[in-house]
């Protein structure tokens, strides 16, 4: 174990201490003890370390098994009821697909996250890294499950039911929650406690849910911030993208906008858009809730399952708008957490990681593009990554023109400038202005994302809608961003998603022109291969990003 | 008078990278004293300079006969004999007004860089007591030294009869000296003290600075003014090995008075400084069939920069050779520098380490440079062995390839491409292809292969097909420059 640690310490470069806590509560078998030591041992940031609630309270508090799920979410198609005794009886089916794990194991990425470490890229990984990608735990942390810091990483052997699989990928349990309580009670048979109506899960609170340690991913911003951690990064996770990775060759991450990689994923979850799911209909609500209980929650649909009709809002536009925030709050977290580590003199510097790739990663031409258009600050210094403020700066200005946001809206642009100038203030930054702006505009990001998700009235109706479309395409095409590709990739993969969600086409000639110079999705179907294995998505979207 | 300029320039607070180097300058002139010996190219005159036209005269400089003696200001002059090469550092100012120095200076927010002191330190004679004589250019005082002192002196009798120590007194550079003329060349061509093109001023449109000796001074358009009167071999021989030498010192020197700037914290400062690593380190495609991992000894984290590949990658085999093309010189030790390359090779180098540590190694090449220096004074008294051409052709392609010979020792197109640049050198020392013919092929082909495509300005589409033809030539070159008898 003592080896893992020294893996770690060697991968990261800068090493943060809480991440360092971490690791040493991986390898010390003490359970969660250790999480608050890791509190105290943590650098005095300003930004805020955020510990997930929902991660397992010990070794037998952990179920992550994808088995176990399979039970009951491996169906084919929508099944027939006739045929399934509990899904007659708890009408199962209307509430969710069944389908769900195997659409995951045959289509979805997710489930071949671990495989890709011993692919030919994985091993020269490992070559050129000295370690073996399919045991790290820097690496299993978001290929796998490995966040959790409970159990060891060798002691993860493979049992099919209970305990920790890393070659299983991105499970279940990853995103829904790791904790058994949970997995226990969502499918408990308590007709007698429930009127003898049917199992309650279904009408507890969000609150409840989560306090029984299921993720409520139904929640645009707890989605949006459990995406983000890997698909951007969590450095309290230990989810952290380095150069050194990269330059081992591990593809670029994209960058990540929720609602297209949403639309590009096989989908396992039942929007409540699906008519199949009729559950989330008001007579389904009240068939299986009881008339009493669904006069007491007028607001069921909010209230317990956080989202309104698609009368009253479009539900892809505000986790379109909590993933923009939330991917901009993982990066700033990140940065301010490396450059405070420099500030407090342990050395290094903000990781090379954080800043544009595309500013150091061109070709040097003559005569040249970047000379003709001029530079922001002083010449030949890489900014950090544009794309985190691009959709973010076209939602909040939106914003700026809704009631419970103008506030709130009107920071954001100073405090994002303030970062940039850090960023530019010499190479890589000045680490104490960069902490502190990163904090400053997390610490913004933050309060945005607590207001989108506790407002509970409509924000997103059909006309503010269509009124952020507008914008967000105004952007994508903006002398702003035309110089940097990843945040008109950003905002244009937002634009193309909202348009097709919205069943606005666009002309066939216009997205062929545009497909020419920028990739219009993150994948698209079909989702497997010939031999029902999930696509993996890495391959094409390099070759796009190259 | 030279501290009155500073102080006038640092409070006037013009141009971002001038400001800066003008905190170097203040205090920090080096004395070149190593062990007793003074050797000169380091230190700056106190005398003032004077104009180019002062040479001019037909009786003396100016005699009106290109390329002969006595005409060596109407060889340098551009304007006395427009046809045919000429002496780049003649223009050297004039190209200040084009457009594409223009581009520079609005990105740097320069007004006219023809009235900037950043420009004009090098593309000038910046000192030059009559204003208007900054036209001329690089002129004869920049490499020469500042005539106030030495103009009447030498032209009296008894100059010749002066050693070379007396006439430094007078402010002259005895540029026959190699060791002196590579480090004069290298105050601009690298950078000193005063004078530095940094990474602001390359993202701006500044060609980077990429110095070899020997490929300069054999540029087919340089038109020289002056007759080498050390033959072939030993002449390209040892200006390689000189060159190399001053360059490194150069460059290390530059990392020293960077790093000490970023530990004083100036507010200019700027930490860490690219323009000391290899370009292509960064300038490259992203994509695992394009990552640069060497194979060799100073094998990097995946991820980092090397630091001057330019400088330090045939300096090396330089230092191993020393003895070949100046017998009795020590072989140098160079632990202080692969120290400080450790340093530097981390993701972002801590610059009170480098501050300390680069001044220790820039002391340990000032040894290996002084033992230069004297080796060379003494120059004419021997020869060098005829095959030491050979001999350090097999060391570089050595050095460029790892020790199966199955790989590059280092990826990077700086170290790939001063390997080939020191092997051209002595292909061209030892009489090119009616000596060597065997050799041509594979050089040609090394010189086409690591060539920028026509518009770049860096290797854009140099990858591991051209990389395995690179591996091949230098391959094949080893194999060519093996000693008879001996065992690969």
């Amino acid at each position: 174990m003592t080896n893992g640690c020294g893996m770690w310490v060697r991968m990261m470069g800068f090493l943060f201490a809480t991440a360092t806590g971490l690791v040493l509560s991986v390898s010390g078998v003490k359970p969660l003890a250790h999480a608050t030591a890791v509190q105290k041992d943590a650098p005095s940031v300003r930004v805020k370390q955020v510990k997930d609630p929902l991660l397992p309270r010990g070794v037998d508090d952990v179920d992550t098994g994808f088995t176990f799920c399979l039970g009951c979410h491996n169906e084919k198609s929508p099944i027939d009821v006739k045929d399934n005794e509990f899904a007659s009886r708890f009408k199962s089916n209307e509430f969710v697909l069944l389908t769900e794990g195997r659409t995951w194991k045959q289509q979805d990425p997710h489930s071949a996250a671990s495989k890709v470490l011993g692919s030919p890229l994985g091993l020269q990984m490992a070559g050129i890294l000295g370690y073996d990608v399919t045991k790290a735990v820097q690496c299993l942390t978001c290929h796998s499950i490995d966040k959790d810091p409970v159990a060891p990483v060798p002691n993860k052997a493979h049992d099919i039911l209970t305990r920790f699989d890393s070659s299983e990928g991105v499970t279940c349990n990853a995103c829904h929650g790791l904790r058994k309580p949970w997995q226990k009670e969502h499918s408990a048979d308590k007709v007698a406690s429930h009127g003898g109506r049917t199992i309650p899960w279904r009408t507890f609170s969000p609150e409840k849910k989560e306090e029984l340690g299921m993720r409520n991913l139904r929640d645009p911003v707890v989605k949006a911030k459990l995406c983000a951690s890997c698909h951007v990064g969590n450095p309290a996770e230990g989810k952290i993208i380095s150069h050194e990775i990269y330059a081992a060759g591990h593809p670029p991450l994209p960058p990540f906008e929720l609602a297209t990689f949403l639309e590009c994923q096989p989908k396992h979850w039942g929007y409540p858009l699906n008519p199949a799911l009729k559950f989330f209909t008001d007579t389904g609500f009240q068939e299986y809730a009881g008339e009493e209980f669904a006069k007491a929650h007028a607001n069921w649909r909010w209230e317990l399952y956080r989202f309104h009709s698609e009368e009253q809002e479009i539900s892809l536009v505000r986790s379109l708008a909590a993933g923009a925030v939330a991917s901009l709050l993982a990066e700033m977290r990140m940065i301010a957490l490396e450059a405070a580590h420099v500030v407090k003199g342990q050395g290094g510097g903000v990781d090379f990681a954080r800043f544009d790739c595309y500013a150091c990663h061109h070709d040097l031409k003559s005569p040249s593009d970047r000379q003709a258009r001029g530079y922001g600050g002083p010449p030949g210094r890489p900014p950090i990554k544009a794309w985190v403020a691009a959709l973010p700066g076209v939602v909040v200005d939106h914003a700026a023109g809704l009631k419970n946001f103008a506030d709130l809206a009107k920071e954001f642009h100073p405090k994002w400038e303030a970062v940039q100038k850090a960023s530019l203030a010499r190479p890589f930054g000045k680490p104490d202005e960069l902490e502190k702006s990163a904090s400053e505009l997390a610490a913004w990001c933050e309060e945005f994302l607590k207001k989108l998700q506790d407002d509970a009235d409509p924000i997103y109706t059909k006309m503010e809608s269509a009124r952020l479309l507008a914008a967000i395409g105004e952007a994508a095409t903006s002398k702003l961003w035309t110089a940097d590709p990843e945040a008109t990739m950003h905002l244009t993969w937002a634009y193309v998603t909202l348009r097709r969600h919205s069943m606005i086409d666009i002309p066939p000639d216009k997205l062929d022109a545009l497909k020419k110079t920028i990739p219009i999705q993150v994948r698209a179907e079909p989702f497997t291969t010939d031999g029902l294995t999930p696509r993996i998505v890495g391959d094409t979207l390099r070759q796009r990003l190259d | 008078m030279r501290a009155a300029i500073l102080a006038v320039m640092f409070l006037s607070g013009l141009g971002l990278s001038r400001l800066s180097s003008a905190v170097v300058r203040v205090g920090t002139h080096k004395q070149g004293i190593v062990g007793g010996t003074k050797f000169d190219g380091y230190e700056k005159s106190p005398f003032a300079q004077l104009t180019s036209s002062s040479c001019a005269a037909a009786a003396c400089h100016g005699g009106g006969h290109v390329g002969e003696v006595g005409s060596e200001y109407t060889t340098w002059a551009p304007d006395l004999q427009m046809e045919g090469p000429f002496d780049p550092h003649a223009k050297a100012y004039r190209v200040l007004f084009n457009a594409h120095s223009q581009t520079i200076a609005r990105a740097l927010n320069i007004p006219e860089a023809h009235k900037e002191s950043l420009c004009l330190k090098c593309h000038a004679v910046e000192e030059t007591q009559s204003g208007h004589a900054i036209s001329e250019g690089v002129g004869c005082g920049a490499c020469h030294g500042p005539a106030e002192k030495w103009l009447p002196e030498h032209t009296l009798a008894g100059w010749k009869s002066r050693s070379n120590r007396e006439k430094e007194e007078l402010g002259f550079l005895p540029l026959s000296n190699l060791v002196t003329r590579s480090l004069t060349c290298a105050g601009c061509h690298v950078g000193d003290a005063d004078r530095e093109v940094n990474h602001d001023l390359i993202a701006a449109g500044h060609p980077r600075l990429s110095f070899v000796y020997t490929s300069f001074h054999f540029r087919s358009d340089y038109r020289h003014h002056w007759r080498e009167r050390t033959p072939q071999p030993d002449f390209e021989v040892r200006a390689w090995v000189c060159g190399q030498a001053a360059t490194l010192r150069a460059a290390t020197e530059l990392l020293q008075q960077r790093a000490e700037r970023a530990v004083a914290n100036h507010p200019k400062a700027v930490w860490p400084e690219f323009s000391g690593y290899s370009c292509f380190s960064c300038h490259q495609k992203i994509g695992a069939e394009n990552l640069q991992q060497g194979t060799g000894p100073a094998k990097r984290q995946a991820g980092v920069l090397g630091w001057e590949l330019w400088s330090n990658t045939a300096a090396k085999v330089a230092a191993e050779v020393s003895d070949i093309a100046y017998p009795g010189v020590h072989k140098p030790d160079l632990h202080e520098l692969d120290t400080l390359q450790k340093l530097m090779e981390k993701p972002i180098p801590i610059p009170k380490n480098i501050a300390v540590q680069a001044k220790r190694a820039v002391a340990e090449l000032d040894v290996w440079l002084a033992e230069l220096h004297d080796a060379d004074m003494r120059k004419g008294e021997y020869r060098i062995p005829a095959d030491a051409p050979r001999q350090f052709v097999r060391e570089l392609t050595r050095n460029a390839l790892s020790k199966d010979r199955l790989k590059l020792a280092n990826l990077d197109w700086d170290a790939l491409n001063v390997n080939f640049l020191g092997c051209t050198a002595m292909y061209h020392a030892a009489g090119g292809y009616r000596t060597l013919p065997e050799w041509s092929a594979p050089l040609s082909d090394l010189r086409v292969t690591l060539k920028f495509p026509l518009g770049f300005n860096g290797p854009t589409g140099f990858g591991a097909i051209e990389r395995e033809r690179v591996r091949k030539q230098f391959e094949e070159l080893h194999k060519l420059t093996k000693r008879p008898g001996e065992t690969p």
